[in-house]
């Protein structure tokens, strides 16, 4: 089948390899027939994430029909149409039960690695690091799905691919960055990054009921989405200046208290105005920290008094000069983690199916797997106004 | 757990690790030096200790995924290597410890039929019940060798523990015990895996010596893991896409 592999940094091909097969009795394949490209597959692609080895297949936004049903899988049919969570959970442990599906205790093959460099292991990913499993992806032809009996879901017919597809990661991952904030009544929510994560928290902040949304990045079409779409405030850093410039910024535009829900959907590769960039630039190249997080701190800054700084922006190590005493004289929370994709999967679905949202507004791009190359390179540069790229196998 | 790879061989950069062996042998001097660098790491502190306790993570990573120690230094291999197989003696001390969601009688009965153990213990290929409370082990050691040993149980109260020692005579002495108790609010079982091996003075078979080196807490955390993920999930979870890649524990 054809695959798209790493082989390195801002390196991605379409290899030819072997079909997946059947493993595990809990194992499905699924015959892809849409995937998208994230924002979490921009790290691997510009070699920020350890733990990639040349040949790996990524992906994990995809959904298929099931070809292939292992033993133990009596809840699907062979001819399903299912949409697959990225996080990969075995639904029966302590975490799973708790709902917290990105923290199952059984998923990741490489757990003791995990422990080594976090203290516990999280989930395992589709088409992400070895550290978090190793798993082949889903831009391919085929895919081999673990846990099949507790992860896809079945997708109604009344609901395109393309309606359905963002149900795998970013639609619950921008709703889960809100609904783990405790959001009250009158709450103004700040978010930085508009990509597509952003928009959903964005959209899913309106869903909930937000007073206010105040939408932050440095790419004007990406801005322009987000007020035209959901009717969001927007505020862009390279306008407003640097970090003490844009905390100020925020003040102002709250009279003083701070936005209520600061969410940063930028992670570890956020860009940055002057010498606060530069230095974190710096101490990226030379591994001394694994991230920029200018956002992060942007984001514990300006948050009200008792407020909740959201972080589903992706980080995976060591970050530096974080404004503790802030977060410890403010007395703010912080919410973050993978998504539990399989938590939000049926009530997400439903507003799908009720016509609360059609996801599909954030494509911008239609590719055909064969354009995976073209596509990652086009989706990092932001080229063409390029917010989201669905490709077909 | 050897992840899937193209098979276009202008992409294979592994082939000098084709054999399995060898690839056991980097895996094991890769965990060893990640453990190295993990204490080194704590016992330093700061910013430099944290960085070397995320690179022991990165080492410990390459050992899971076979590819070891190739590239990352090969005087450090080597160094690793002798301190692996020189010779040791006196008592290894095995300890990890684990939570379960299912009850203390269920664990107990799964551990109870050791002909089980196979598919949880990475290095355990076979046991054998034999009468009177014996079996008989097998495992396979890192360099290929098979080793083998007769075990018997001497405690074993339902629900709680269950000891086990080599019979007399045996190359390395080596006792076993298992242990269940209630976690606290219902939150399952915690699950404690205790063994002590007798390393012998004078020169050892290749085999025993081997089996007993490769042992570390990593491997026996890891056997536990594997229960645990048995016990919950009905399986052991593998990163591979197809059977010729999966290279996981036995099932
Ligand atoms: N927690 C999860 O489960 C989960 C799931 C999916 C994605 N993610 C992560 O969410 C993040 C966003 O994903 P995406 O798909 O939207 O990616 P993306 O790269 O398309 O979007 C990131 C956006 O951040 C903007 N940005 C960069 N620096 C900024 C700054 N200083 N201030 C404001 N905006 C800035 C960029 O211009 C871009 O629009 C990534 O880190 C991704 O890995 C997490
Ligand atoms: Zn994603
Ligand atoms: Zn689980």
């Amino acid at each position: 089948m054809k695959a798209v592999c790493w082989h390195g940094a801002q390196d991605m091909r379409v290899d030819n390899v072997a079909d997946p097969q059947i493993l595990n009795p809990r194992d499905a394949i699924i015959k892809v027939t849409s995937t998208a490209i994230c924002g979490s597959d921009l790290h691997l692609y510009g070699g920020f994430m350890p733990g990639m080895q040349a040949g790996d297949i990524v992906g994990h936004e995809f959904m298929g029909e099931v070809v292939e049903l292992g033993s133990a899988v009596t809840n699907l049919s062979i001819g399903n149409r299912v949409v697959v969570p990225f996080t990969i959970a075995c639904g029966h442990c302590f975490f799973c039960d708790s709902g917290y599906h990105s923290l199952c205790d059984n998923s990741n093959p490489n757990a003791g690695v995990a422990e080594k460099m976090w203290g516990q292991s999280p989930s395992g990913l589709f088409g992400y690091t070895h550290i978090l499993g190793g798993y082949a992806g889903g831009q391919a032809e085929y895919v081999r799905v673990p846990y099949a009996d507790v992860g896809p879901m079945v997708v109604p017919d009344s609901v395109s691919d393309e309606q359905a597809l963002f149900l795998t990661d970013i639609f619950p991952t921008g709703y889960q960055a809100i609904a783990q904030c405790d959001m009250q009544p009158g709450d103004t929510v700040a978010i930085w990054g508009c990509g597509p994560v952003g928009q959903f928290a964005i959209a899913s902040a309106k869903m909930l009921g937000a007073a206010r949304v105040i939408a932050i990045d440095t790419v004007d079409e990406r801005l322009d989405m987000a007020a035209t779409q959901h009717g969001a405030e927007t505020l862009n850093p390279r306008e407003v200046g640097n970090t003490l410039q844009l905390v100020e910024a925020l003040r102002d535009m709250t009279a003083g208290r701070g936005p209520d829900i600061c969410v940063d959907a930028v992670g570890l590769e956020a860009h940055g105005v002057g010498l606060e960039y530069w230095y974190d630039n710096i101490k990226q190249s030379l591994q001394m920290e694994t991230a920029r997080p200018i956002v992060l701190r942007q984001a514990i800054m300006a948050c009200r008094k008792a407020g909740t700084v959201s972080i589903p922006g992706v980080y995976g190590g060591i970050a530096d000069k974080i404004p503790v005493g802030a977060l410890m004289n403010k007395a703010l929370t912080i919410k973050t983690g993978h998504t539990h994709v399989q938590h939000y999967l049926k009530p997400l679905m439903d507003h799908v199916e009720r016509g609360d949202i059609d996801p599909s507004f954030v494509i911008t791009h239609r590719m055909r797997l064969d354009q995976a190359p073209e596509a990652y390179e086009m989706f990092q540069a932001r080229r063409d106004n390029c917010i989201k790229v669905v490709m077909q196998p | 757990m050897t992840p899937y790879r193209p098979i276009d061989p202008r992409n294979d950069d592994d082939t000098e690790l084709d054999s399995a062996r060898e690839r056991e042998k980097q895996r094991a001097l890769a965990l060893a030096a990640s453990v190295g660098s993990l204490m080194v790491g704590m016992r330093r502190g700061g910013l430099s200790g944290l960085l070397l306790g995320a690179f022991s993570g990165y080492l410990a990573y390459r050992a899971s995924t076979g590819r070891g120690l190739k590239g990352t230094g090969r005087a450090l291999a080597r160094g690793a290597e002798r301190t692996l197989t020189g010779h040791r003696t006196g008592p290894l001390d095995l300890s990890a410890s684990i939570t379960i969601a299912r009850s203390r009688e269920e664990l107990y009965a799964f551990w109870r039929d050791f002909t089980r153990l196979p598919a949880i213990m990475t290095s355990i290929t076979a046991v054998d019940d034999l009468p009177d409370g014996r079996s008989r082990w097998q495992a396979e050691t890192p360099l290929g060798g098979t080793y083998e040993w007769e075990a018997k149980i001497v405690e074993d109260v339902p629900g709680e523990r269950i000891a086990w020692r080599s019979v007399e005579g045996s190359d390395v002495p080596q006792t076993g015990e298992i242990r269940f108790a209630p976690a606290p609010a219902g939150r399952g079982t915690q699950v404690e895996l205790n063994l002590r091996y007798e390393l012998p003075h004078g020169l050892l078979a290749a085999a025993p010596l081997n089996f007993v080196n490769a042992l570390s807490r990593e491997a026996v955390r890891e056997d536990l893991r594997h229960f645990k993920q048995v016990m919950e999930a009905g399986e052991v979870p593998t990163g591979a896409i197809h059977a010729s890649a999966h290279e996981g524990v036995a099932r």
